[in-house]
């Protein structure tokens, strides 16, 4: 049976609008949490809430990629409807099949070549250089390392020293340890702080070495426009830096197992007394469990 | 020919079915007694596990690794798996018919350690308004990992080879127990009141094994006779 063009034209324009409203979706079925979430998350074609510093030139990255591909599209459709039907097969007039080698196409070619090369080279490596690898001075920001695991985010800070502790596989306790920290063997470790949240300052640079304990993650700051893969034996250092306080989401980004979807933490973005003070609650000894 | 296969299936029949038979009235012997901690509980107490993570977990889940029920005299140790470890021979022992229940409640496991018999079926219920991703991570065992999206939710699996293993849920990090798989019925779990107790025993010489999932293995020689009660403590002392 032939099924009619328009009806598979109808059926791909169909699962494209699905397909934009997934995010919202998204975010109404996600697991439940304490806290209600700031920010949007992408309503149809918008991009999510930016509370970056960085965020804007990432965001105008992809305005100006989907303005050229929009041109590109809409371009070369008309080209091709005019095509389809300045050659085709009528009474009197072959169909034509063969190439036609003229200058102007090669001019067009060039041209797209132009805008393929300035956007690249113009656009995305000078702000991938400044947005991804020109790491903040250490002295000036703020450390955290970003530990994934199926299906969870841990979040290992340094505690009062400044300087993050001894950690060993073999010491993992899922429940106690997760971060396999040696409190025992290295005095650095004794003030190490473990959370399941990502808290962090406003106003000040961030930087988040990412690694991961079992498979390949992908650490998602969607409000920040960071995403970075989180492989294990690798610590990859990422940076951005917040400008306003608020309470935002950190999401896994990569199909990691069949429970992907609940690996979601928060994100706080605090002033810093704030976050002090989180630290300092943070840091205490573990509360006693009585039955 | 017939007939000789009809007798070699009944004497066959009838030789398994003395291997795995039920309980012969010799075999009444018990071997009980408590698994002492030595050391500073203090040490030792147990925390309240962070469970952040999922807002339908509301009631506090404390640490489970180490539990030293300081109040009993001399304090003991729980969830410390007692069984036979040898002497039993060749003997084959039938699954028990009633299954092993593993609640998942309060966002933990219930019970923390688990033995079942090989053959016996395992019933996995989820006793609470969340997701649970049961997780058994086997070497010899068919791996088990499955999700149990509603309250209620029940799976039945049946372990066939001896082994001890790790459980785990892949939703909530903290959730963690441990299933021993016996060829036997001979073991017990210690409790609140740090005993255990081995009943219907064959007489005979046995090698008795305490595990404890953080200060490892302990084993004591045990001999009974038959309708005896012989007492075996086992002390544990971290260094």
């Amino acid at each position: 049976m032939q099924v009619k063009k328009s009806w598979i034209l109808l059926a791909v324009i169909a699962a494209a609008l699905v397909a934009s409203a997934a995010p919202a979706w998204a975010q109404a079925v996600a697991p439940k949490t304490t806290v209600p979430i700031d920010g949007e998350y992408g309503r149809f074609f918008s991009l999510p809430t930016d509370v970056s510093k960085n965020g804007h030139r990432i965001d105008n990255l992809i305005h100006w990629t989907h303005a050229f591909m929009a041109v590109l599209f809409v371009g070369w459709g008309i080209f091709f409807v005019y095509c389809l039907m300045r050659f085709r097969q009528r009474p009197g007039h072959q169909a034509h099949y063969e190439l036609v080698h003229a200058k102007p196409s090669k001019y067009l070619e060039v041209a797209v070549l132009i805008v393929e090369i300035v956007l690249l080279a113009g656009f995305s490596v000078p702000i991938w250089a400044s947005v991804k690898n020109d790491l903040p001075p250490a002295d000036k920001a703020f450390r955290v390392r970003v530990v994934a695991e199926q299906f969870a985010w841990n979040f290992h800070y340094p505690g009062p020293d400044g300087q993050f502790g001894r950690t060993d596989p073999k010491l993992v306790d899922t429940a106690t340890n997760p971060l396999g920290l040696d409190r025992e063997g290295d005095p650095h470790a004794k003030d190490d702080i473990f959370a399941l949240e990502l808290h962090i300052p406003v106003n000040q640079p961030v930087i988040c070495d990412i690694s991961s304990k079992d498979v390949i993650h992908s650490f998602f700051l969607p409000v920040m426009r960071v995403k970075q893969d989180a492989l294990p034996g690798m610590r990859i250092p990422v940076w951005f830096e917040a400008v306003q306080t608020g309470t935002y989401e950190v999401a896994c980004a990569q199909l990691c197992g069949n429970n992907h979807y609940s690996m979601r933490a928060l994100m706080y973005i605090q002033p810093a007394t704030d976050l002090e003070a989180w630290l300092r609650e943070k840091g205490k000894p573990p509360e006693e469990f009585v039955e | 020919m017939k007939c000789w296969s009809i007798v070699a299936t009944l004497v066959g029949g009838l030789a398994l079915g003395a291997m795995a038979g039920p309980v012969r009235a010799e075999d009444n012997a018990v071997i009980k007694g408590k698994v002492i901690f030595k050391g500073d509980p203090e040490k030792y107490k147990r925390t309240k596990l962070d469970t952040s993570k999922d807002a339908n977990c509301t009631k506090p889940v404390g640490s489970e690794d180490v539990i030293v029920d300081k109040d009993n005299n001399p304090p003991t140790l729980r969830n410390v798996m007692v069984s036979i470890k040898e002497g039993l021979g060749d003997r084959k022992f039938e699954a028990p018919k009633t299954p092993a229940v593993l609640d998942q409640k309060d966002c933990h496991y219930e019970p923390h350690v688990l033995g079942v018999v090989e053959g016996q079926e395992v019933v996995i219920r989820n006793s609470d308004p969340t997701n649970h991703n049961i997780h058994f991570l086997p070497k010899i065992n068919e791996e088990v990992n499955k999700t149990q999206p509603k309250q209620g939710m029940e799976d039945k699996i049946t372990l066939k080879k001896e082994e001890p293993f790790k459980v785990k849920c892949d939703v909530h990090p903290w959730m963690g127990m441990y299933i021993t798989v016996f060829n036997h019925p001979f073991f017990s779990v210690t409790d609140k009141t740090g005993t255990f107790k081995i009943d219907k025993l064959p007489p005979g010489k046995y090698v008795v094994q305490a595990w404890h999932e953080k200060f490892g293995i302990m084993t004591a020689n045990v001999e009974v006779t038959s309708g005896e009660t012989k007492e075996c403590d086992f002390t544990f002392e971290p260094k």
